[in-house]
């Protein structure tokens, strides 16, 4: 099993599973090439039926095949509802595929979430189910996709992110404020013909540039930092042009899993810099971690 | 996005399967030239000419109708893969190699080597040749 985080919401899945899509606030999970566990999620301010979304999931199936309540959960018995969690199972079919759903309301976390397997293994969806963990507000965001591990602060929303091969970004706001995390790779290529400073110089010249870079280092591996606070001039500048003045770089070189991790922040106000530095530890490539616990 | 709205079903694509994607092995092409650059590898492979406009740069006089060579620059990640192409290794294996090369996550390779793959096919440079025909 390994267990996969994305934008705060966490469950169990199977070691050969990765996210195939993923949205904002939706991921698609399953071996390669095929979908089978979809999870919605969405904040709740105010009411929330489960019985009145379950209607809705119901209307839609309607056309071409049927959403019917049916507890799938062998001796579930109002265990998760104890647990302040309320969750309404599902049976569907569709077409040639049939398989299990569940709306879940967690009043702990105040999200309402959807998840859709498509499989008739209740065993396999029941762990899934119970595995789910939804953001809760005033916490750090975990994400753990791919290679990759991060805890965002709380507060701070995912606004953008991209997966290509050999560069992932990650793009979170805070008002005017902005966290990116990146992952380049493999570095043993990307540092052949270059180094950190010529690297971070190129693809972030706003961060580096006039800027002196310091080295840093992290449990996970070595790098460079930058730190850019303005001065009265430069200040005022930003104010009156709605710039972002204070900006933090660091770039470090996970050498043991052949990647570079990149966070980088900007901000209209000095920024915190011992929270910069707890995202950095958090971010991590998961064979880093695996290695070094 | 609508909450509990329904996943769309993804449209049925026509041509070559994942699976058969991942078995086919790609060839090179006779004719393409290589080579060798301070960063890499330099790929001479012919331009492919439409009709309308060769007829038209013949008219001009800016082609003699001799084959346009164009060039691809590979980096040294690209030429490790090139060397790998071999006409008998499938692309699953070579996406696997590339992992292990490289350390990279498994998915990665694999939409690492399609992308490469794709753009060498597209310009002639490669062609895939379906588990079948190998078998056959």
């Amino acid at each position: 099993m390994r267990r996969i985080c994305w934008n705060g919401t966490c469950l169990e899945v199977p070691a050969d599973w990765d996210p195939l899509a993923l949205g904002l606030a939706e991921m698609r999970l399953g071996p390669p090439g095929a979908s089978v566990l979809s999870v919605k999620w969405t904040p709740i301010r105010g009411g929330f039926s489960t019985e009145k979304h379950f209607r809705k999931i119901a209307r839609a199936f309607a056309g071409d095949g049927e959403a019917a309540r049916e507890d799938w959960r062998a001796d579930a018995a109002g265990q998760a509802e104890t647990s302040g969690r309320e969750v309404l199972p599902y049976v569907w079919r569709t077409g040639g595929e049939s398989g299990l759903g569940a709306v879940v309301h967690d009043t702990a976390a105040g999200m309402g979430a959807l998840l859709q397997a498509r499989t008739d293994d209740r065993a396999a969806a029941r762990a899934w189910l119970d595995s789910l963990q939804l953001a809760r507000p005033g916490f750090p965001r975990e994400f753990e996709v791919f290679d990759i591990r991060a805890e965002v602060p709380a507060g701070f929303d995912l606004e953008s992110f991209f997966f290509k091969p050999g560069h992932f970004g990650l793009t979170f706001a805070r008002g005017r404020e902005q966290l990116v995390l990146e992952r380049l790779g493999p570095a043993d290529v990307l540092l052949q013909f270059s180094t950190l400073a010529l690297l971070a110089g190129a693809r972030w010249p706003d961060l580096t540039l006039s800027v002196a870079s310091e080295p840093c280092s992290l449990p996970s591996g070595h790098g460079l930092e930058w730190s850019a606070t303005p001065g009265p001039a430069a200040r005022l500048a930003a104010a009156l042009l709605r710039r972002r003045p204070y900006s933090r770089l660091r770039v470090w070189h996970e050498a043991e899993a052949n990647r570079i991790l990149v966070a980088a922040a900007r901000a209209p106000s000095p920024l915190d810099a011992a929270r910069f530095d707890a995202v950095c530890r958090s971010y991590v490539t998961l064979r880093t971690r695996e290695t070094h616990g | 996005m609508s909450l509990f709205g329904r996943a769309k079903r993804t449209a049925e694509r026509p041509g070559l399967s994942r699976e058969e994607a991942l078995a086919a092995a790609p060839v090179r092409s006779l004719s393409v030239s290589e080579t060798a650059s301070d960063e890499g590898m330099i790929l001479g492979y012919p331009a492919t000419v439409t009709p309308w406009f060769g007829a038209l740069a013949r008219r001009l006089g800016l082609w003699d109708g001799r084959p346009m060579i164009r060039r691809l620059r590979l980096d040294a990640m690209g030429c490790t893969v090139w060397s790998w192409i071999d006409g008998r290794r499938d692309v699953r294996t070579l996406a696997a190699m590339l992992a292990e090369r490289y350390t990279l996550h498994p998915r990665e390779a694999e939409a690492s080597m399609t992308a490469f793959l794709r753009e060498l096919g597209k310009r002639g440079i490669i062609a895939l040749r379906p588990a079948a025909d190998r078998s056959g």
